[in-house]
């Protein structure tokens, strides 16, 4: 058991947080392409993809690691989201379950930005129970014809091709849904406006919606019938890689109140010096490296081709409450500059406020973790 | 593990499907040749508690390529795909 980093690693680490400023912006009609090559320059889009397709080549614990460098160094959080949505859930997908031709032809463009992907999964009535989806797949000659509408979409208004998932066998139970990687500019398929949302707002997110939308055989991933298998597996990157975010804007909300309560004074001493301060920055240290351990062992699990269920629901779990419970408590040692856009607090707790639902509720993790323990 | 003959395992199997799952289909109507998915029996949560049970009860990891409706059909598909897995395993 180590837990030190490699010289690589702490290379790579500083490299990044230094390069982490950059990342801002929005996927504009004029800035668009200048956030997507400042996302791949970082490798941020590619990074768990092995060299030979384009990709960084990288573990996932080293991917985890380099989202953590680019959040504590100051990269936009719904950026990296945006990034991460389509790395775990769109090309590990693309690299794990395409036909070797289709992996091809799409991941070294997947990896520059020359194509950025969504994940188009959620329904109106379907969140987190792929075995109800109203999207159906239709078997025609040559592929499939896609009816049905994903209803929140991240990075939906601005992405080149989407990984859904559609019912096709009514009573196929765990095999009644398939995966497809699909064209946006496939005849049928209608990308909605971005949503008004109030967190992550650099990741543009809206509907998808698919009337009579053809997607040939060669764009079904796996095999028919294992969508939930490809959205398992697209989860279990996404609870262990993608919560590093979190990791890093922990640290950076650390480091700004360990600086407030060492510069300012009431009743005239540090707020520092006063022990229910000291007392709540030990417990969000505590939270973070809690949560940190937690995330580097689902990793470790991951490149060590165990299988992580449990270490990854206990990691999300972990980070998502951590970050929200972190955020909050800098809220209240920023005191009434928490509340104002300026400082910056309000917004990294209206990012927090989501990582508990989003790659399946904390609910949804504690249920994934009693399962594991065979209750 | 040693030998496992094809009837204890599939016996295993329909006991821990009968009685760990919590199916709601009458122990009657749960034989070795039931559509296990036709009836709503392999839905995700009860899948994933299926394949702990094979990977801790048989040391069987089911790989993705085998992760189909074929091979998930009923417990003699089952029992032979946890053969098959067996075979392999103890030939490397």
């Amino acid at each position: 058991m180590d837990f030190g980093l490699s010289a690589e690693q702490r290379e790579r680490r500083a490299r990044t947080r230094t390069a982490a400023p950059e990342i801002s912006g929005a996927f504009t009609a004029e800035s668009g392409n200048a956030v997507r090559k400042k996302l791949a320059g970082l490798h941020l889009l590619g990074a768990a993809v092995p060299e030979e397709y384009g990709g960084a080549g990288l573990g996932a614990l080293d991917t985890a690691l380099l989202y953590e460098a680019a959040s504590d160094g100051g990269a936009d959080t719904g950026l990296l989201f945006a990034a991460a949505a389509h790395l775990f859930a769109c090309v590990r997908p693309v690299l794990e379950f395409a036909p070797p031709r289709i992996r091809k032809a799409l991941l070294p463009a997947l990896c520059s930005g020359e194509l950025l992907a969504g994940n188009a999964m959620t329904e109106p009535d379907a969140g987190s129970d792929v075995s109800r989806l109203a999207t159906t797949a239709t078997r025609v000659d040559g592929g499939y014809l896609l009816d049905g509408v994903k209803s929140f979409v991240s990075n939906g208004p601005v992405a080149d091709l989407y990984v859904t998932y559609a019912a096709t066998d009514p009573h196929g139970g765990y095999f009644g849904a398939t995966a497809f990687a699909v064209d946006r500019d496939s005849p049928g398929l209608t990308a909605g406006p971005p949503m008004a949302k109030s967190a992550l707002t650099a990741c543009q997110a809206g509907e998808v919606r698919f009337t009579r939308c053809f997607v040939p055989d060669d764009r079904v991933l796996g095999s028919p019938g294992q969508g939930q298998l490809v959205f398992q597996t697209s989860m279990r990157w996404e609870r262990s890689c993608l919560f590093a975010i979190y990791l890093g804007q922990q640290e950076r909300l650390i480091r700004r109140c360990v600086r407030h309560v060492r510069e300012r004074r009431q009743f005239g001493k540090r707020l520092a010096d006063l022990q229910p301060v000291a007392d709540r920055l030990a417990d969000m240290r505590l939270r973070l490296e809690s949560g940190r351990l937690l995330l580097y062992r689902a990793c470790a699990g991951i490149d060590g081709g165990e299988d992580p269920a449990l270490w990854a629901a206990l990691a999300k779990l972990a980070v998502s409450e951590a970050a929200v419970a972190t955020a909050l408590d800098a809220g209240r040692i920023f005191g009434g500059r928490a509340v104002q856009t300026e400082h910056g607090i309000e917004e990294h707790l209206r990012d927090a406020v989501p990582a508990t639902t989003f790659s399946g509720t904390s609910d949804i993790q504690r249920r994934l973790i009693a399962q594991e323990m065979g209750l | 593990m040693t030998d496992l003959d094809r009837v204890t395992l599939l016996d295993g199997l329909l006991r821990y499907v009968r009685e760990e799952l919590a199916t709601g289909v009458p122990d009657g109507r749960l034989t070795a040749d039931s559509p296990l998915l036709e009836l709503g029996v392999l839905d995700s949560v009860r899948t994933a508690r299926l394949l702990a049970h094979i990977r801790t009860a048989y040391g069987v990891r089911v790989p993705p390529a085998h992760m189909t409706g074929e091979h998930f059909r009923t417990l003699e598909t089952i029992t032979e795909l946890v053969l098959l897995l067996r075979s392999q395993t103890a030939s490397l």
